[in-house]
């Protein structure tokens, strides 16, 4: 504080408080240098981004005479407490130690945990002797201790690499900023840039899977964050917050008698059919471009939180795969551990039959979907818009509380053509008349069909009309609300890895 | 009929016709496929006369034939006289198809073994469900063979011993109920898609082996734990595990006598691991100087080869071993071995089982000279969805965990291989081990920035203040101690009487209450 005190003594509280209120003012302000070159990039400053996360005026800043390139403190966003930190880069080098300041208050206040990481990793003073040595690993106790008790968000905004791509690794969500943020663990070898290694949208939100959100700029990923937690609770122990989103709970929706081709072949936008039963139509998308056979997310029916898992019939014909199997089993869990109900909207073929999923290992990722689902104690309903052959049963809601389906529900192990080519193959071969096999083989299809109509009617708690669909799972939902299912204690389970 | 001895005789009879199973000309084809039939096998696995049979009786016919026990054998019996629950496929009965008597029997066997806190041992060997097996809609928390098995999981141990087939949704349950599998060469397959449907939809032509194989699952996939030649040898196996694991999470494992001397200092331990860390040396002889009579029983020997994992028993009492293979890539982690140990280091943790870690790693880095390789683990890959795993399991175990450093270890690989931030309750170094909060190329770079940069030569300035830099910190082990990232520097000599000596030391550690959840979110 040195340089910047008063000349003379201060002698009565106001002048007490100008000196705190000065220097206060003054580290606020930040080196204009250093903030000139961060807006340069393309990126707010620490104190930027929190004040844009935070309701206007909520957030309070704690430690801030302890300036060591991370600002961390509490604010309320949509009116409810969160705990945040936020790397400084303009500071110069950042310190861990108020981040995990920040994690052990969220973990004792209850909060959800946002994370803001901007920084480069190591520096000369960390890199032979370093007190800080177990920084990263005090973060992953402390988030692994927080897992599944309090929401976890990390909005990575510019690099986060070594071990703190770990911590990053350990929270519930990921936030990236495309072109200004990169995330890797390994340092890029010689001639790769950061970006290259570990850019937003080329590695993380394509191909790894790794970013839940992709914004466009430091805005729109605050906003978005600020968006994702409207449908959270800030803990376990809490429901979701209820909104009122004004959108009748009986709105009967005729286009989507039009909507769902009856052959099971053709494609349709499964976000629109989401789009009409959800409130306002609106939908908060997770991982949006990785494993696009899989559509996985945040939505609300009567103001209610649910979590959404949905096939894509336009991707990969709908069906599951190694990918999608992680995808599905990371959001059941996250739904499941915050009470959030969990609807499938059902239309798929079932695993993808495919050489280099077997080899990569698509039963043991498999398994632990299934696994995930059957653990899930939350109200849990399948909606079947179309077909669900052979293990897709496994993979879209395994425990659920009701399977209700749309009248062009198919079911059985493959479509009724597989089945009465490999079932009857003999007898149609044995039919020389091409002609005669034809009809033969059309007759067998026919009966093939009903025989599966009757099983889909029997395999459903009900099949409704699809305008009704928003009415019958704001109904079922409201039925289910206080489900409440035990579970043997143990020290954890042993979910397939 | 009107005697009791009659009766008794008339039940004897039917019992020995059930026994049989499909047959005669059926049992002589398994054979004939070098398979031992269900009935054979669980007379391997089970202790002689401990076998009580569950169910025997089903009635189950498809059309007009008889299907003995509906294809499958349950019930409990003893392993090494403690008692296991087992249920065994009878492929001699069509194929050991899931028909509705199978999937009763099979999921009270699970209910069972879960109710009265015993392992469950599943022998597999089937053709998958039957077609017209079984339909229905069910309520939520209804049996099913694909919702037990997660009730089960870390409550008690579960083993497979696929001995056979296994393909499509019927595969998925036994991948969930164990947390081992035992996979015979040849026979056993397990695969999601199958082969003609695989040509079907892709025009491919794969065999069984390609996509399902138990060298496949055991070298690539990772689904498999131990690749096995034959049936007996599989058994052999599953017997050996189970004496390792506790009956169920409220308990320890058994205490076994070995006859090896706790305090017994191994003197091959001085000249073991050369000086120079970039040599290599075998991993396993470490292990095998320290644990009891020198026993070691691996897991998953051929997938993630640069980590090996495994039980033993010191001073009698089963330990977890979670160990870099610096003989393999130098110790190298990735994706794999992320997975590898994650699941390993949760499996000890439920079962009472302390983990000792024996570190020597080049770290997440042996990739990163190359930028294919970086690129592909990275990205492909996803390594930062996978290597959190591994932290993640550390930082939640509560089991006693001791770390030894024996060579490199730097930087994030300790996130990887645990430290005393994430838990560890005791560190300690063997006097030519190397930690550092970074390896000594990259921390020359940094520090010596400006110095290499106005060098005339870059490469000799580099040199030469790499030797510098590991004169005055990487060639003594102080460096770690006096930065408290290891808690003593001890004699390689000493080591199994002091991981002795710790493990008793915290015989009473209990887990601290944690916070109230559900369950965790390890990431995935």
């Amino acid at each position: 504080m040195a340089d910047s005190q008063p000349v003379k003594i201060a002698t009565n509280m106001y002048e007490k408080l100008e000196v705190f209120d000065k220097e206060r003012a003054r580290i606020v302000k930040g080196n204009s240098e250093a903030v000139k070159e961060q807006h340069k990039k393309g990126r707010l400053t620490a104190r930027e981004r929190v004040n844009k996360l935070a309701d206007p005026d909520s957030f309070e800043e704690l430690d801030i005479w302890n300036r060591n390139g991370v600002i961390a403190g509490f604010g309320e966003i949509n009116s409810h407490p969160v705990t945040v930190w936020a790397h400084d880069v303009t500071e110069g080098t950042t310190q861990p130690s108020k981040v995990q300041m920040a994690m052990r208050y969220a973990v004792s206040a209850r909060t959800p945990l946002v994370g803001i990481f901007d920084s480069r990793a190591e520096s000369v003073g960390q890199a032979i002797q370093s007190t800080d040595f177990f920084s990263a690993a005090l973060m992953a106790r402390s988030l692994t201790e927080a897992s599944g008790v309090m929401p976890r968000i990390s909005l990575v905004m510019g690099e986060c690499s070594g071990g703190l791509s770990i911590v990053a690794g350990l929270s519930d969500f990921i936030f990236m900023v495309r072109d200004t943020s990169s995330m890797h663990f390994m340092l890029p070898p010689p001639g790769m840039t950061s970006q290259e290694l570990g850019d937003a949208w080329a590695v993380h939100a394509k191909v790894t899977g790794c970013c839940d959100v992709l914004a466009e700029n430091d805005e729109d990923c605050l906003q978005k964050c600020r968006q994702l937690l409207s449908f959270l609770p800030s803990h376990n122990m809490e429901m979701p917050p209820v909104m009122d989103t004004g959108d009748d709970p009986n709105r009967r929706e005729e286009e989507l008698m039009e909507f769902v081709p009856v052959d099971v072949s053709k494609p349709y936008s499964m976000y629109r059919v989401l789009s009409l039963i959800m409130d306002n139509g609106e939908f908060f998308e997770l991982k949006r471009h990785w494993a696009r056979n899989l559509i996985t997310g945040f939505a609300r029916l009567d103001g209610h939180t649910v979590g959404i898992v949905a096939s894509n019939p336009q991707d990969k014909g709908g069906s599951m795969n190694l990918d999608a199997a992680d995808k599905m089993s990371r959001h059941v869990r996250f739904c499941d551990a915050f009470n959030i109900p969990i609807i499938w909207v059902s239309d798929t073929p079932a695993f993808l039959p495919a050489v280099d999923e077997e080899t990569r290992g698509l039963i043991r990722h498999g398994a632990g979907c299934v696994m995930a689902n059957s653990e899930a104690t939350v109200p849990m309903i399948t909606l079947i818009t179309r077909k669900q052959y052979g293990g897709g049963g496994l993979a879209m809601g395994l425990n659920r509380d009701l399977l209700i389906a749309w009248p062009t529900y198919e079911t059985g192990t493959m479509n009724p053509q597989a089945a009465v080519a490999m079932r009857y193959k003999s007898e149609l071969e044995a039919i020389t008349d091409e002609t005669k096999r034809k009809e033969r083989e059309e007759i067998l299809i026919v009966q093939e069909q009903r025989a599966l109509d009757i099983q889909a009617a029997l395999g459903a708690s009900n099949i409704i009309d699809p305008r009704d669909s928003r009415r019958y799972l704001i109904r079922t939902l409201k039925w289910l609300r206080d489900k409440k299912e035990e579970r043997a204690p143990r020290k954890h389970e042993n979910i397939r890895i | 009929m009107d005697n009791m001895l009659d009766k008794i005789k008339d039940i004897e009879e039917r019992r020995k016709h059930l026994h049989q199973g499909g047959g005669d000309a059926a049992i002589e084809k398994q054979h004939q496929a070098t398979k031992l039939t269900a009935r054979e096998r669980l007379a391997l696995l089970l202790d002689k006369g401990t076998f009580n049979e569950d169910n025997l009786w089903v009635r189950a016919y498809r059309g007009d034939r008889e299907l003995p026990g509906d294809a499958v054998v349950t019930g409990i019996g003893k392993i090494h006289g403690r008692p296991v629950f087992v249920y065994a496929h009878d492929f001699t009965v069509v194929a050991g198809t899931f028909g509705f008597g199978l999937h009763y029997k099979v999921q009270r066997t699970m209910q069972m073994a879960r109710e009265s806190g015993l392992p469950l041992i599943g022998v597999v060997d089937s053709g998958g469900e039957r077609m017209g097996g079984r339909e229905g809609s069910e309520g939520p928390g209804s049996p099913s063979l694909y919702f037990l098995p997660m009730l089960g999981s870390g409550v008690i141990p579960g083993v497979t011993v696929m001995l056979g087939p296994s393909f499509a949704g019927s595969a998925y349950s036994p991948t969930m109920s164990s947390d081992f599998y035992i996979m015979r060469n040849k026979t056993a397959q397990m695969a999601v898609a199958s082969p003609p449907l695989l040509k079907t939809v892709t025009y491919k032509d794969v065999t069984a082996e390609e996509i399902g194989g138990a060298t496949l699952h055991a070298t690539t996939t990772g689904t498999a734990d131990f690749l096995t030649e034959t049936d007996d040898e599989a058994i052999e196996i599953c017997r050996e595990l189970v004496t390792y694991l506790p009956l169920n999470y409220r308990e320890s494992p058994p205490v076994v006598d070995t006859g090896d001397d706790p305090n017994r200092r191994d003197e091959r331990l001085i000249d073991i691991v050369p000086a120079d860390l970039s040599k290599s040396y075998d991993m396993r002889e470490v292990i095998r100087c320290i644990v009891d009579n020198g026993k070691f029983l691996e897991i998953a020997k051929l997938f993630a080869k640069s980590i090996i994992i495994g039980f033993t028993r010191l001073n009698g009492r089963t330990v977890g071993i979670v160990a870099n293979d610096p003989a393999e890539d130098g110790g190298a982690l990735n994706t794999n071995t992320s997975d590898k140990e994650a699941r390993f280091i949760r499996h000890c943790d439920s079962f009472n089982i302390p983990l000792i870690f024996l570190v020597d790693t080049v770290g997440f880095s042996s990739d990163a000279r190359d930028s294919y390789g970086n690129l592909e683990e990275q990205s492909k890959n996803g390594l930062l969805r996978t290597a959190p795993k591994a932290t993640f399991a550390i930082c939640e175990a509560t089991v006693p965990m001791v770390v030894v450093h024996i060579g490199k270890c730097f930087g994030p690989a300790s996130l990887a291989m645990g430290n005393v931030a994430m838990g560890v309750d005791f560190t300690y170094s063997w006097p030519g081990a190397q930690v550092a909060p970074m390896n000594p190329e990259e921390a020359v770079e940094i520090i010596y920035k400006e110095e290499i940069a106005a060098s005339k030569s870059p490469d000799e300035a580099r040199k030469e203040k790499l030797a510098e830099l590991s004169e005055e910190h990487y060639n003594h082990p102080f460096l770690a101690a006096g930065e408290m990232m290891v808690n003593e520097l001890i004699d390689p000599r000493d080591t199994r009487p002091l991981l002795i000596r710790t493990l008793e030391n915290l015989a009473h550690k209990k887990p601290t209450p944690r916070l109230w959840r559900k369950h965790s979110l390890i990431p995935r």
